[in-house]
């Protein structure tokens, strides 16, 4: 019998632990993922998401239903993530904002890498860029919302990605290249 | 999170694309570590309610003990008493003075009061004429509770076979207490004090070598007895039949303890203690000194107003009637005992052992018939009772510090006597015994 979401919504905020399963079994292959995008070792990709549901669980009561479920969980698991990452971060302009589009090159073709290999490329980038072009590129946020949630400058958000844009660039470019062993396993 | 900034090229469209079309299921082990979390929530609640009704709990106790010794006494102090004898030092609880009367000799008739028979047959008329009034009331109720029991069942049924669309949220079984953080320690200080309130048994464990009148109440030797429910005189001192049946203790008091090394402990305080028993006696004496009929017992023997009565009359006038009297004795306690802490943490536990030396305050007999005398038998020469006797006490006691600096404690104790509780030339011996249940707060100094 397959609940919907509405369903699983009242029965979780009811406690009711087979359908937290429920949801859990539902929406953890999408978001775990997320958490290995934002982690560098699987372990810390866990804790992420293990935080993260359990978080939804908690606060499933305020969930207000003018977005998606998915959507909603989908902002807990980043903000799980950013919280696990601040203390790492160390933000600060790496390049110069100016210097931003001289980096931009022919166009690359990521179709010819596996998700696996596109992961270990965007884990390899340091930290704060890694945060960053999470942000930026795949979630599609801002830099001014960046730098606002990051508590940083709007400069440094740009220059970070700046960097991550183009170390990424770089070992697309170079192909086969790609130290994986550098990325960690997945 | 929309809108594009840079958005010259697809490098980003591609890397969005990429990774938003991708899921990977993540290990099991996680959900297993968020069941866990969220037993643990439920259960972090489940302590919030239990530590309540610890609350709850020890709040009823106390109440209980304080609530029940109220009644207690109250209950106990509501006599009716024309006629009390005593002897040497007044007794505390003594309300009502002894007063002799020669005058007044007509107490017979105070004995044999009518009209209460009459009553009796009013009452069982009424009683008779609503029998059968009283069957149908019966019969509704039964088929009332036959129909409330059918609809019970019914909604028994009815829940049983609604299908709930989860199963119920399940517990680890895991300890409630696994889940307190580590606090800092709460061992028990040096020294503290406290108050405690406490219940039990008691069992006099009375015999009595004296099983006559002469020998119970030292009557004249050379004195007659005159039966008077038939007027039969008699050289000879009837039979007597006397008993001392078990009853209540309750004490209150303060108590003082330090802490000996580790694991010892030594405690010491002030209690006062009373403890019931029921006197039971065959015989009652009538004399035209008093207005009240003087039971027969052996602990009435040294009262001085009782024994010059007896002791002078020349015919002593009986009759056969069942007594029971209601022994109060009182005392000040002074226990000192030595525990052993088992176990010493916010939870404590301790057994302990020790000797109490029990402070003689008074005995008093009475009934709740007028025309019997009621007897008050304090400390002294004359007393068949102690001053002073000591008795033995074992008990488990359990603590736990509910403040900073404050325990509440629960302890089952039992008491007995290490000598009697009467002297050696007394006509009979009592040993009490006793189980009780203490109760109290205690306020840990350091």
């Amino acid at each position: 019998m397959t609940f919907s979401d509405e369903d699983l919504i009242d029965a979780c905020s009811k406690g009711k632990r087979k359908a937290q399963e429920e949801l859990y079994a539902r929406y953890s292959s999408k978001m775990y993922p997320i958490a290995l995008r934002y982690s560098k070792m699987q372990q810390e990709a866990e804790d992420i998401l293990q935080e993260a549901f359990i978080k939804v669980f908690k606060n499933i009561n305020s969930f207000r239903k003018d977005s998606s479920l998915a959507y909603w969980i989908k902002r807990i698991v980043i903000n799980t993530a950013l919280n696990h990452q601040r203390s790492k971060l160390y933000l600060y302009p790496m390049v110069d904002i100016g210097d931003l589009r001289n980096h931009t090159g022919p166009e690359l073709i990521l179709s010819n890498f596996t998700y696996e290999e596109l992961l270990a490329m965007v884990r390899r980038l340091p930290t704060g860029c890694q945060v960053i072009f999470n942000l930026y590129a795949i979630e599609g946020y801002k830099h001014h919302e960046i730098a606002k949630q990051l508590n940083i400058s709007e400069g440094t958000s740009k220059s970070q990605y700046a960097r991550a844009k183009s170390l990424l660039k770089e070992w697309i470019s170079v192909n086969n290249n790609i130290d994986y062993d550098r990325a960690g396993e997945f | 999170m929309t809108g594009r900034e840079n958005s010259e090229d697809k490098f980003e469209e591609q890397w969005r694309e990429a990774f938003d079309e991708w899921s990977a299921e993540p290990p099991k082990t996680v959900w297993s570590e968020i069941d866990r979390g969220l037993a643990y929530n439920d259960l972090s609640a489940y302590k919030a309610k239990a530590a309540m009704y610890r609350w709850v709990a020890a709040a009823v106790v106390l109440l209980f003990v304080s609530f029940g010794t109220i009644q207690y006494f109250a209950t106990s102090n509501n006599y009716v008493i024309s006629v009390a004898a005593t002897i040497d030092s007044p007794n505390p609880l003594e309300t009502y003075k002894w007063s002799l009367n020669d005058g007044q000799s007509d107490f017979r008739g105070g004995l044999h009061g009518g009209g209460s028979g009459s009553n009796a047959v009013i009452a069982s008329t009424l009683s008779d004429e609503n029998t059968s009034d009283s069957e149908l009331f019966a019969q509704e109720e039964e088929q009332a509770e036959k129909r409330f029991v059918i609809y019970q069942v019914a909604s028994l049924a009815t829940s049983l076979n609604t299908e709930t669309s989860y199963v119920d949220k399940h517990l680890y079984f895991l300890p409630v207490y696994q889940f307190h953080k580590k606090k800092k320690t709460t061992d028990r200080s040096k020294y503290w004090a406290g108050v405690d309130v406490g219940s039990g048994s008691f069992n006099p464990n009375y015999s009595s070598t004296a099983n006559s009148l002469n020998s119970n109440l030292g009557v004249n030797p050379e004195a007659g007895f005159a039966l008077n429910s038939n007027s039969a005189f008699d050289t000879e001192s009837p039979t007597v039949r006397e008993n001392m049946s078990s009853g209540e203790t309750v004490s209150m008091g303060v108590n003082f303890g330090l802490k000996l090394g580790n694991k010892w402990t030594l405690e010491t305080g002030v209690q006062y203690a009373r403890a019931d028993a029921i006197t039971e006696t065959n015989v009652i004496i009538k004399s035209n000194s008093f207005q009240e009929v003087i039971p027969a017992t052996v602990q009435g023997k040294r009262v001085p107003e009782v024994e010059q009565v007896v002791a002078r009359e020349s015919l002593v006038e009986y009759d056969y009637q069942d007594v029971n009297l209601n022994n109060v004795f009182e005392f000040t306690s002074i226990p000192v005992k030595a525990g052993y802490l088992l176990l010493d943490k916010k939870f404590s536990m301790e057994i302990n052992a020790g000797v109490i030396a029990n402070i003689y305050m008074g005995n008093r007999l009475s009934t709740e018939d007028p025309n019997i005398a009621e007897l008050t038998i304090g400390p002294g020469d004359a007393s068949p009772y102690r001053d002073l006797s000591f008795s033995g006490q074992a008990g488990l006691e359990l603590g736990y510090r509910f403040m900073k600096r404050l325990d509440v404690i629960l302890e089952p104790n039992y008491r007995q006597s290490i000598n009697t509780l009467t002297k050696s030339n007394s006509n009979f011996i009592t040993n009490p015994s006793g189980f009780a249940l203490t109760t109290g707060l205690r306020y840990n100094f350091n």
